[in-house]
């Protein structure tokens, strides 16, 4: 009678490891997140932070050339340049809550919610004509980044009256004069998050295979999946839910929403339900790659048409929202009240369901054991 | 007057033995605690866990139980750590151990959310070892009094009974459809370890889950009557840790895997540290034949009933206990379910104002994960949030919380009723029926509304 040997014990192994090792169409490659992770980061993360450079950069060109002559014309050119920034920066939402971005304050120097204008109206008034983009950049989030630039190029004036406000010096410089060293100030912003990201995404798509932030992949997925979560959360809570009163007893509180000036609260929301869903999907413009929805496809194909159904009705309920909301919130919140609960349906379904599936836990303890 | 079966059970309790197995014990105890407490301090867990919280989740009953001020919980720490110490050394081994366990218990009650069955299994540990001479042997005191005596064998029965419990009733909560029918939450675990080294491809497939499910049941039931065969205990222990190292290193569970492989020894033969190397010195049993107080076996047999009753409790409630969490602490329900939750609350004042309170505005990350699933925490927290409202905006107002969780791979669905006044509802031992019904069986629970 044939009898086992150690080697044949080693040999059963080897090819047990190797047939567990070999996926077919139908099944996920035994080291699916290890994908997942390596794919968002080259498709969806990396990207989204040099399109947000890019147009960091065509922002303060607009914003220059307005600067050399004043003019309505111009001043749209800018505006649209600052839209077409705005939703740049807000597709990279999910980067907001880990990474360099977290790690070195940079969203408050892009981002600064609620502006605070009479600290920008001061920086005006203080400013002296050697002033740098780099010293703006060095100074405090409330006198720079996207808002303070809203405020500046928007106001609450007709857009003749805005560029006559544009090129008056009353003291300091002119707020033509200071936008455009806010806008050289985010070019740094910009410049400081591609770098960040440069060395950080390296460790981020080495997850698990030597990454010296990340030792397994599931950490990395754990990031991802939590900063999904954080930016549906703060949707949820503070850029819809503040306005509507959730924290103010239910009267809605117009000064509250974002990019006021602009009108532009709903394309803001819009851009970031476009980050979680390329986040989600590991998809952006033509990259595709595995990403998270392939994950929960394994697991539950329904739940995946599920989430991306909640986000298709997000993104519904948010375009049908009334303009401009600074009026019509406190008139008409059903409208607004609706988009809150398709936002906080997609929230739910993230952070209970998602998670779930996916085995990612945003704890900080040991879990329990036998 | 005692009866002679009384007598009987006091002179057996009392019957002397090597106390080399229990100061061994002892000593990993203290060592591993000691390690414990540094490990929770390197980590900055004192300050995340304990300091950071504007409010820690108090415990029914234990609403008394406060932070001390200042910084004062490093001290705290430093305590139960030199205990421990002292413990492992054997110098003043009953008012370390007994300040160890006050100690260790207190920070324990400080919080909800930091809830471990290992943690409770240490209180236990520490509170039996307050009433065990075992500093008798392989300590400073022992030395110091150049004499090394016997320990009574009641300890090591007791200790066996302890640490017997958690095996067996952590082996009886796997008997369920989930750990054996849908092999959860393992299946969603090991799913996402594929790059685990080497058999991380293996890790990855459903059948490992399903292997390792029943495997695990298995372990747990069988492996106390193992220890107790004299023939089969050191296979038995060799699968222990087997057993303990594979869980260690595959999830995030602490120094309990060494705790277990520490404790686990007590099923020895009590002198088999001495068999090991005759080199140590140890008390051979010597005749000693005063009994046990009298007192002593109704304490016992109390504290061994209560070990029994309280893990069975779970039965009294109605519904799956891992879904309402009734009676699932103090139970060793271990590793048995994921569940992951969303809540929001809503502050309804008298006057028609509506307040939307996201407990992520104030409580932690671990804080809020664990609140959104344990009901209670739930209850706790909308007490707090009635409190807060009512003296701040001077009006009575009604509580409620929006609440879904999924648990092992279904979808989510509510937890809580969200139509009871949470703010006023008051714990008590009996059912809650504010808590809407568990989940099918089968998984996935129909598409999200």
């Amino acid at each position: 009678m044939y009898r086992l040997t150690r080697r044949d014990g080693l040999r059963a192994l080897a090819a047990a490891l190797v047939t567990a090792g070999c996926s077919t169409d139908s099944e996920p490659p035994f080291d699916a997140p290890r994908i997942v992770v390596r794919d968002t980061a080259s498709n969806v993360l990396l990207p989204s932070i040099e399109a947000f450079g890019t147009a960091a950069s065509e922002l303060k060109s607009r914003l220059a050339q307005l600067y050399a002559a004043p003019s309505a014309e111009l001043l749209v050119v800018a505006r649209d340049a600052w839209r077409r920034c705005r939703a740049a920066w807000r597709q990279t939402s999910v980067m907001h809550s880990f990474g360099p971005i977290y790690d070195g304050r940079l969203e408050a120097k892009i981002d600064f919610w609620p502006v605070r204008v009479t600290s920008v109206d001061t920086a005006i008034a203080d400013a002296t004509a050697d002033l740098t983009g780099a010293d703006v950049y060095a100074q405090g989030a409330t006198v720079q980044g996207l808002p303070a630039l809203e405020y500046v190029l928007f106001g609450d004036r007709s857009d003749s009256e805005q560029v006559d406000y544009l090129k008056t010096v009353v003291t300091g410089v002119s707020p033509c004069a200071y936008a455009v060293r806010v806008g050289e100030a985010l070019v740094l912003a910009a410049r400081d998050c591609a770098d960040g990201w440069s060395t950080f995404g390296v460790e981020f798509q080495r997850a698990g295979k030597g990454s010296k932030v990340y030792a397994r992949s599931l950490d990395a997925l754990n990031a991802l999946l939590n900063g999904i979560i954080a930016v549906t959360q703060r949707m949820t809570d503070l850029k819809l839910g503040k306005p509507l009163g959730s924290t103010s007893g239910g009267t809605p509180a117009p000064d509250l929403l974002e990019s006021r000036f602009a009108d532009n609260m709903a394309a803001d929301l819009l851009s970031d339900v476009a980050s979680v869903r390329s986040a989600y999907l590991g998809r952006r413009d033509e990259r595709a790659g595995r990403g998270i929805a392939d994950l929960v496809k394994d697991r539950d194909a329904a739940l995946d048409r599920d989430v991306q159904r909640l986000l298709d009705t997000a993104d519904a309920k948010l375009e049908a929202l009334p303009r401009p909301a600074t009026e019509v919130i406190g008139s008409q919140p059903g409208s607004f009240e609706v988009a809150l609960g398709a936002l906080t349906d997609v929230r739910r379904v993230f952070t209970a369901d998602v998670v779930g599936v996916l085995g990612g836990t945003v704890s900080i303890s040991d879990n329990d054991g036998d | 007057m005692d009866s002679p079966l009384l007598t009987a059970w006091r002179r057996r309790l009392a019957e002397p033995i090597d106390g080399a197995s229990l100061a061994f014990f002892r000593i990993g105890f203290g060592v591993l605690m000691l390690v414990s407490v540094v490990r929770f301090w390197a980590k900055g867990w004192i300050e995340t866990v304990y300091l950071e919280p504007v409010w820690l989740v108090p415990y029914p009953g234990f609403e008394w139980v406060t932070r001390p001020p200042g910084q004062g919980l490093y001290f705290v720490f430093g305590i139960i750590g030199l205990a421990a110490l002292l413990v492992a050394v054997g110098l003043f081994y009953r008012v370390a151990i007994t300040v160890f366990f006050v100690a260790f218990t207190y920070v324990e009650l400080l919080e909800q959310s930091t809830y471990l069955n290992h943690y409770y299994l240490v209180s236990l540990l520490a509170l039996l070892m307050m009433g065990m001479p075992l500093a008798r042997t392989w300590s400073i005191e022992a030395w110091r009094s150049k004499r090394a005596q016997p320990m009574p064998i009641w300890c090591v029965w007791m200790l066996r009974f302890q640490v017997g419990c958690v095996y067996v009733f952590a082996g009886v909560a796997k008997l369920n459809y989930d750990w054996l029918v849908r092999a959860e939450p393992l299946r969603g675990w090991l799913a996402v370890r594929g790059d685990f080294p080497i058999i991380g491809p293996l890790l990855a497939l459903e059948s490992t889950a399903y292997a390792m499910s029943w495997a695990g049941a298995a372990f747990d039931l069988c492996v106390v009557p193992l220890l107790l065969t004299r023939r089969a205990r050191p296979y038995a222990y060799v699968a222990a840790l087997v057993f303990h190292l594979a869980t260690g290193l595959l999830f995030p569970i602490g120094v309990f895997p060494w705790v277990m492989a520490v404790a686990a020894l007590v099923f020895f033969d009590p002198s088999w540290p001495r068999r090991l190397s005759h080199r140590l010195t140890a008390t051979r049993p010597v005749p000693h034949r005063r009994p046990v107080g009298r007192a002593a076996p109704w304490v016992l047999a109390g504290y061994v009933a209560v070990q029994i009753l309280l893990p069975l409790r779970h039965w009294a409630y109605p519904g799956d206990s891992a879904w309402t969490a009734e009676g699932s602490r103090l139970a060793w329900r271990v590793m048995l379910i994921e569940k992951t939750g969303f809540v929001q609350f809503r502050v309804e004042a008298v006057d028609g104002r509506i307040w939307t309170v996201d407990p992520s505005a104030e409580l932690t990350l671990l804080q809020v994960r664990m609140l959104a699933v344990e009901p209670e925490m739930m209850r706790q927290y909308a007490h707090r949030l009635r409190t807060r409202y009512e003296r701040s905006r001077g009006v009575r107002v009604h509580v409620f919380a929006d609440s879904y969780a999924a648990m092992n791979g279904r979808r989510s669905r509510r937890l809580l009723d969200p139509s009871v006044d949470l703010g006023r509802v008051r714990w008590r031992i009996g059912a809650a029926d504010w808590i809407a019904p568990p989940p099918p069986l089968v998984a996935g629970a129909g598409p999200l509304p």
